[in-house]
């Protein structure tokens, strides 16, 4: 691998750990108000939390939307990306060729 | 939930009214997910299981965009915000609900044939 991939997959790693730490503070956000709306309405603590998780639904089905539109979203740049270069090779096909001229070379 | 309520929300139809929920101002999912409940006089019920992944799927299409601020009981949320796109959005939707509630009520409320 070299240095550029090694620091993309970095730069990836970091980007999908923010997402899932992000994603565990929303859940546990929305739970704790949930548990506090039902402790309000009357029912014991532990009641409360159970009833709001019970609610929330499957955490998992919850993250797995979550990284569904991450990658959705990175794929979208990624095909927005493709189409701008495409875009500009055929303006310029001189200067394309150099540039993959030079990059083969180095 | 109970039986009184009109039922769960459907996808789609969730993606518009979250749309026009944070028309006025920007929200967290909880407060979304009251005000939901609130404004259809518990007509309507948010199932959560579809809540997040509707926020998510708009937010994937550039309809509402996101951010971690300070809530009211002084914690860290993530309010959503729609954007311009969203506004285009949530016209065209509502012109469909408009035209789809209208032929289905036509039926239901037309003379038998």
């Amino acid at each position: 691998m070299t240095l550029r991939e090694r620091w993309a997959r970095f730069r990836g790693t970091i980007r999908r750990d923010a997402l899932e730490r992000e994603m565990n503070r929303e859940m546990q956000f929305h739970l704790d108000m949930a548990a506090q709306r039902n402790a309000e309405r009357g029912m014991r603590p532990e009641m409360a939390k159970r009833e709001a998780q019970l609610a929330f639904g499957s955490t998992e089905q919850f993250k797995e939307s979550g990284r569904e539109a991450y990658r959705a979203r990175t794929a979208e740049n990624v095909a927005a990306d493709v189409r701008f270069a495409l875009r500009s090779m055929r303006r310029a096909p001189a200067f394309t060729v150099a540039a993959i001229v030079t990059v083969a070379l180095g | 939930m109970s039986d009184e309520r009109g039922g769960e929300v459907i996808k789609g139809t969730l993606e518009m009214i979250v749309l026009e929920v944070l028309q006025q101002r920007s929200m967290h999912g909880w407060g979304i997910t009251e005000l939901i409940e609130r404004r259809s006089d518990q007509l309507l019920s948010v199932n959560q299981g579809s809540l997040y992944p509707t926020l998510y799927r708009l937010v994937a299409r550039g309809w509402i965009s996101s951010e971690w601020k300070t809530s009211d009981n002084n914690r860290q949320a993530r309010y959503y915000t729609i954007t311009r796109a969203g506004r285009r959005q949530l016209a065209a939707a509502r012109a469909q609900w408009e035209k789809l509630s209208r032929g289905v009520n036509l039926i239901l409320g037309g003379a038998h044939a």
